[in-house]
């Protein structure tokens, strides 16, 4: 998972309001087996932050 | 593409005109100003740019970094300026990875670096099928890749724009830089062709 | 939230049809509406998430018989209405 620069929320954009929040956008590397139990290659999407949920579990 | 191309034309054709007409007489926009738009939106967007950034990668290893670490910047140096988009990343292909680029909630894409995006691009069946099974979505375009080599698929899905960097073909080692630049296709720089 | 365009790996749709378009654009109506689009969004009529939001609130069954440029259209057309820049029904005379 990487930074990929900033930009503004597009939901909130998308309603033609002047306050969309600009956030961080992340690039996230997915296994295509953990999207759709099949595949070996991977798929990378860029998710805004508050796309994301922090796991507790994780240490980064 | 749908029937709707062919005998709706008309009709649709005519709605445009009659919107065109309209947005005239209320004074948002001109005929003459709508014709300097699609001049200018179309002009300059073309394959043949990002032939030349992958030219100049191969030929020169500093400019690749560049390009690999900040491509928005690196397509700047050689006077590419992308208007709709902030961001442009470059991913190389290699021995070992082969990278394809979608857009699969619309149809974003580099416009200025590749030209006009091809209707297949636009497809729902594209955009639905290479993220699940690139493979077989690849070798429909006659791009057979070996068991082992390994498929990312990037899904423009905010505001970065993808482009791929193509391995650079075997033999090549004399040819001047306008002539590999001759050697790279638009196919190639979405990643369902190699060169 | 899933919409009619968050097709990512959705399956049931087959081959692809992988013939190069000889244009960018199969007849001038296209063109003019990619003109359309740019030129309402340089005057800040609206945004492109605005746009794209349009495009894909439409109805699925409509969504798949459209084609991509007429989306454009009508996605323009709900925007235009919108925004009270045009009267519902105004384009239809």
């Amino acid at each position: 998972m990487e930074p990929e620069g900033h930009a503004e929320l597009a939901d909130i954009s998308a309603q033609g309001r002047g306050d969309a929040p600009v956030e961080q956008i992340y690039a996230v590397r997915f296994a295509a087996r953990d999207l759709w139990g099949e595949g070996d290659h991977h798929v990378v999407l860029d998710l805004w932050e508050s796309y994301l949920e922090a796991d507790a579990d994780d240490e980064r | 593409m749908t029937s709707a191309d062919h005998h709706p034309d008309t009709l649709i054709a005519r709605r445009v005109r009659r919107l065109e007409t309209l947005l005239e007489e209320k004074g948002v926009l001109s005929g003459a100003q709508l014709d300097e738009i699609i001049d200018a939106s179309l002009s300059g967007a073309s394959p043949a740019n990002g032939a030349r950034v992958v030219a100049r990668a191969w030929t020169d290893p500093a400019y690749k970094s560049r390009l690999l670490a900040d491509g928005t910047a690196a397509v700047r140096e050689l006077g590419f300026m992308e208007g709709g988009f902030q961001r442009l990343r470059v991913v190389e292909n290699t021995d070992e990875t082969h990278n394809v680029i979608v857009c699969t909630l619309c149809s974003c894409y580099p416009l200025r670096l590749l030209g006009p995006s091809p209707s297949w691009y636009k497809s729902e069946a594209y955009r639905s099928r290479v993220v699940r099974e690139p493979r077989a979505v690849l070798a429909e375009f006659g791009l057979n890749l070996p068991d082992d080599t390994e498929i990312t698929v990037w899904d423009s899905s905010a505001e970065t724009r993808y482009m791929v960097l193509p391995r650079r073909p075997a033999d090549t080692d004399s040819m001047s830089e306008a002539e590999l630049t001759g050697l790279v296709t638009r196919n190639a720089l979405i990643g369902t062709a190699e060169l | 939230m899933a919409r009619m365009n968050d097709i990512g790996g959705m399956q049931g749709f087959g081959p692809i049809d992988t013939t190069e378009d000889t244009e960018p654009f199969h007849a001038d109506w296209e063109a003019r509406v990619v003109g359309l689009f740019n030129a309402l969004r340089a005057q800040d009529v609206f945004n492109t998430n605005e746009f794209r939001d349009a495009i894909e609130s439409m109805p699925p069954a409509e969504y798949l018989a459209t084609s991509y440029y007429e989306r454009w259209f009508k996605a323009i057309c709900t925007l235009l209405e919108r925004k009270g820049v045009i009267e519902p029904g105004e384009l239809d005379d």
